[in-house]
């Protein structure tokens, strides 16, 4: 006797009605990934880059819908270890701070432990140097007894140029060194290095590690070393890191100039521009002349509103179809009035759950995702680019940089005739808001206050749904928890001392004088972790 | 500017020229043909240039291993001919048939030959990426030559031993003056260093887009034996009434499908089977039957038929006359107003069919239009028969890799369906009468 199906009423998805509890909110158009959870373990010396892999690809992760979230082993031992005094905590002869260093692994790993097994997470990312076999030999383990899959990133650069870039762009300014001026900074931060360089034993994939899932990242992409894939989302994760690079550059997002349906307040269809439309298109022109970039890329959907609004840029453009808005289904063209005359409960349940929402013979945010990832791992690709799209769309690729939750990403504000600029910038992305100065008409609705919240609203495990890379487990002084390691006792002497500071070290380095950035350029950005 | 092109931009600029590198028997023409087939399919026209196949059509008979000996002078000017007369045609090939991606398929095992290709391709323009296969597995070898050499025109009137013989014999000519890429002396090109059939591999330096795809492509295929199963949903509703689209139940007969497919598969007896389906009742409700875990993918979806959606081709032809003659004329291009095209699809579906390659023993359960696409990508149709391809109701099609290609197999479980295959029609002038657009319109309700 086949099951009797019923579509569920916000995701339009067919499921079996016989099952007992609620049809669960399962993957919407992307196969079940990575069944047991993932630990990926960054590898490398200090200022490799490995914190930039660890966040940029946890963002894309969580993006994709795969919740995924970062475990910094430098941001357990800032809390163990209240003041950074210079690098001689980093020698492998300081007995004291080497077992404070081990104590932070376990913490951070018993946390990884946490998350992928009671807190619905898939991927770890573990970002550390890990750079003994040891070491690594010992996540193997813990792995191995938690029945995790483990993967490598290793990345490997010599090139001194490069490392001092990344030294003055995260590191002078990070915590450690809050007190110090930039030259001392660098200076302590190379040392720090030093003291690595000589117990680094790199991945040997010919011999030792053949069996190991890894892939070796060589001068910032130059080159990949990549063995033993195990699986659909190690395949996307190569995928990806092959497909970003660091070279400075910036993305423009803007939606087309206002239409003739934006005039009257209706949702989709192929109208064309209004006279108010056709002046943004002619400020644009004029805005991109301005930014005299080099090597600008134009893409525009396959939708009349978003072609006509490039045309006044006499430059060569490129169309996707995945960027066309949103599919109202059965609600294109109506205004909002109309839907809500015609179609009340559709209505109600989309400002219910307006990401899971699909237009009934239309598509849903979470659709949307799925649909416009290709677009991202171009742009990930390329340098400068305008990308000229649609409300929904571009709530989509500003989630992405933004590092958005699926919550939060129907409801970004996405005026016309606004250009949004997007700059990378250490570990995340500078963002500015720039009015080309010509009226329009607004297009967004905010979550209505009243609306009652449905069932199951919270994590899904393995859909497309955005999810914000989370913010740090610690919440309370790690050294209290530092006695409760099942391996290794601290001795007594450590334990009742608030820090460690062995006397011969000076608490604070010499040249005392505070300099901060300039705070402008904090403005729109992510917190540097 | 782009004009009404394809949905996806246009990535290649320069022609790009793929070149194997590699010891016989090590999987060089079995990757040049997927790849190919690959690139052919998401609409990048491509094609394999095969130095054996000129060597063939030079030396008419093949004798022995002897031909390859590297001391062998004669026979290494033939051989050097054959590689430029195989150059010459790619830049043929780019140059006047508009082609984009050329793929070199020959040994390419020492510097100097890169070398000439490397300052061939500069000369003109063209991007050069190599694809080096390295493998010392000597069952693999031996499996490799089993599969596809022994039905080689070289060794089709010899004993199957004495052909071994000869193939090891021929390898040992190469292998003495085999370079590899050097990855320190060759870093600044654009290579793949594949290792032991996929265990490892290396990239260096990749250029663009085409070349990222074709290392995610390489990335993902494996040659491990297995079989996948398409099939289309069981008769649904609509089609009874010959109406195109929409999201409804299987009919009586369709449902009778859905029982007759779980027996089928139950038969098949195979491990780990994985199966998906579409977002759309009709395949569910289908896979429902076979009573396992299955995965709904969007990307399954019958193609949109946009305004069209749920009419008759009579009520198309009544309603939209110049819209049903404009797609009779170019049906892969064609798409429906405010809806898709067969060109969406393959775009649409692309995923799928990375997903694909990358599983083992897979059922399809989806909808007329996009299990064309899929066999068009297995069984390397081009664009223009792909919307002709018959996928009835009620029938599966085995897959199965064999040696280069694909063997298919077609099982009709014996469940009468209506026929959903509509011809193409000898006129398609947006003039003509309906008579002559209904002409090849199955029957129905």
């Amino acid at each position: 006797m086949p099951r009797e199906l019923t579509q569920n009423r916000i995701q339009k998805i067919w499921v079996p009605t016989r099952d007992d509890k609620p049809a669960p909110r399962r993957a919407a158009g992307a196969p079940h990934l990575a069944n047991p959870p993932t630990v990926i373990v960054m590898v490398g010396l200090p200022a490799r880059g490995k914190t930039y892999m660890s966040k940029k690809l946890t963002r894309y992760l969580n993006w994709i819908g795969i919740p995924t979230k970062v475990f910094n082993v430098g941001e357990y031992r800032r809390e163990a270890v209240k003041n950074y005094s210079s690098y001689d905590f980093f020698k492998s002869d300081n007995e004291c701070a080497v077992k404070i260093r081990q104590q932070c692994a376990l913490a951070a790993l018993r946390d990884v432990k946490s998350y992928l097994k009671e807190e619905g997470g898939q991927v770890a990312v573990f970002d550390a140097t890990n750079t003994t076999r040891e070491r690594r030999d010992m996540i193997l383990k813990f792995g191995h007894e938690n029945d995790f899959k483990v993967f490598f990133i290793e990345s490997v650069c010599d090139d001194p140029n490069v490392i001092a870039s990344n030294i003055m762009e995260v590191k002078v300014s990070c915590p450690d060194y809050k007190d110090c001026n930039k030259t001392d900074a660098m200076l302590d931060f190379q040392r720090r290095i030093e003291c690595y360089k000589a117990t680094y034993q790199p991945l040997d994939p010919d011999n030792l590690d053949r069996d190991l899932s890894l892939i070796r990242v060589i001068d910032v992409g130059r080159r990949f070393l990549v063995n033993r894939i195990q699986d659909h989302i190690q395949s996307k994760i190569v995928y990806y890191l092959m497909n970003i690079h660091v070279q400075p550059r910036t993305i423009y997002l803007c939606r087309h100039g206002e239409s003739t349906d934006n005039l009257e307040g209706r949702l989709g269809g192929d109208a064309g521009l209004s006279p108010r439309g056709r002046q943004f298109s002619a400020a644009l022109a004029r805005f991109v002349e301005e930014q005299k970039l080099k090597n600008l890329k134009i893409w525009t959907s396959q939708l009349c509103r978003s072609i006509q609004t490039v045309e006044h840029l006499g430059i060569p453009y490129e169309q996707w179809k995945a960027l066309n808005e949103i599919d109202a289904g059965i609600c294109e063209e109506m205004t909002y009035d109309e839907v809500k005359e015609k179609f009340p409960e559709e209505f109600a349940l989309r400002d219910e759950d307006k990401y899971y929402y699909r237009y009934p013979a239309g598509e849903s945010y979470q659709d949307l995702v799925q649909r416009v990832e290709p677009v991202i791992m171009e742009l990930e690709r390329q340098e400068n680019v305008l990308v000229i799209c649609h409300q929904a769309v571009m709530r989509c690729l500003l989630a992405y940089f933004l590092d958005k939750s699926a919550d939060e990403m129907p409801y970004l504000k996405c005026p016309l005739h606004t250009v949004l600029k997007l700059t990378p910038v250490a570990y995340g992305c500078k963002v500015e808001s720039i009015s080309l100065n010509v009226e329009a008409v607004n297009t967004h609705r905010d979550r209505p206050e009243e609306v009652k919240r449905g069932p199951g609203t919270l994590i899904r495990r393995n859909s497309v749904t955005p999810l914000t890379s989370p913010e740090s487990n610690i919440k309370k002084l790690r050294i209290d928890d530092l006695d409760e390691a099942p391996i290794h006792e601290l001795p007594p002497t450590v334990a009742s001392m608030g820090l460690c500071s062995p006397s011969h070290l000076p608490l604070a380095l010499s040249g005392q004088k505070l300099r901060r950035d300039s705070s402008g350029r904090r403005d729109f950005l992510q917190p540097c972790q | 500017m782009s004009k009404d092109g394809p949905s996806v931009p246009q990535f290649c600029n320069s022609p790009t020229m793929i070149v194997m590198v590699g010891l016989p028997a090590r999987g060089k023409t079995y990757i040049s043909k997927k790849l190919t087939r690959y690139l052919n399919w998401i609409g990048v026209p491509t094609k394999v240039f095969n130095v054996g196949q000129y060597r063939r059509e030079a030396v008419k008979t093949y004798k022995n291993f002897e031909f390859f000996k590297p001391d062998n002078e004669e026979a290494m000017r033939i051989r050097k001919a054959c590689a430029s007369a195989a150059l010459k045609d790619v830049s043929a090939y780019f140059t006047k048939e508009h082609g984009q991606v050329a793929v070199f398929d020959a040994t390419n095992t020492t510097r100097e030959r890169r070398a000439i290709i490397i300052s061939f391709a500069k000369e003109r323009g063209y991007k050069v990426f190599f694809v080096e296969s390295i493998c010392e597995d000597p069952e693999i070898i031996a499996e490799n030559i089993k599969q596809v050499k022994f039905g080689s025109p070289d060794y089709v009137d010899r004993d199957i031993d004495e052909a071994m013989e000869d193939f090891i014999q021929r390898i040992e000519c190469y292998r003495a003056n085999y370079m590899s890429i050097d990855d320190e002396k060759d870093r600044k090109l654009s290579y793949i260093k594949i290792f032991d059939v996929g265990s490892r591999y290396l990239v260096n330096r990749v250029q663009d887009h085409i070349q990222s795809r074709i290392v995610y492509y390489l990335m993902n295929i494996h040659v491990t034996p297995r079989s996948i199963y398409l099939s289309r949903h069981g008769e649904s509703e609509l089609n009874l009434s010959g109406r195109i689209g929409g999201d409804a139940g299987l009919s009586s007969r369709g449902q009778k499908y859905a029982n007759a497919l779980a027996t089928f598969m139950r038969g098949q007896t195979i491990k780990d089977l994985k199966v998906w389906t579409s977002h759309m009742k009709r395949t569910i409700q289908t896979a429902e039957a076979l009573g396992v875990q299955y995965e709904q993918w969007k990307a399954l979806n019958e193609i949109d038929a946009g305004v069209c959606e749920e009419m008759t081709y009579e009520e198309i032809q009544e309603n939209f006359p110049e819209e049903f003659a404009l797609r009779d004329q170019d049906k892969y291009r064609y798409r429906y107003p405010k809806g898709e095209s067969y060109e969406d699809l393959v775009h649409r579906l692309e995923p799928v069919i990375m997903e694909l390659e990358r599983q083992e023993n897979v059922l399809v359960i989806c909808h007329q239009a996009v299990m064309r696409c899929l066999l068009a990508y297995f069984l390397d149709k081009p664009a223009d028969e792909l919307p002709y391809l018959r996928c009835p109701l009620h029938t599966v099609l085995k897959l199965t890799p064999v040696a280069y290609g694909c063997k298919v197999e077609s099982f009709f479980l014996n469940i009468e369906a209506v026929n959903t295959h509509r011809e193409r029609p000898v006129n398609v002038n947006i003039n003509r009468n309906p008579e002559e657009a209904l002409h090849t319109v199955p029957d129905h309700i």
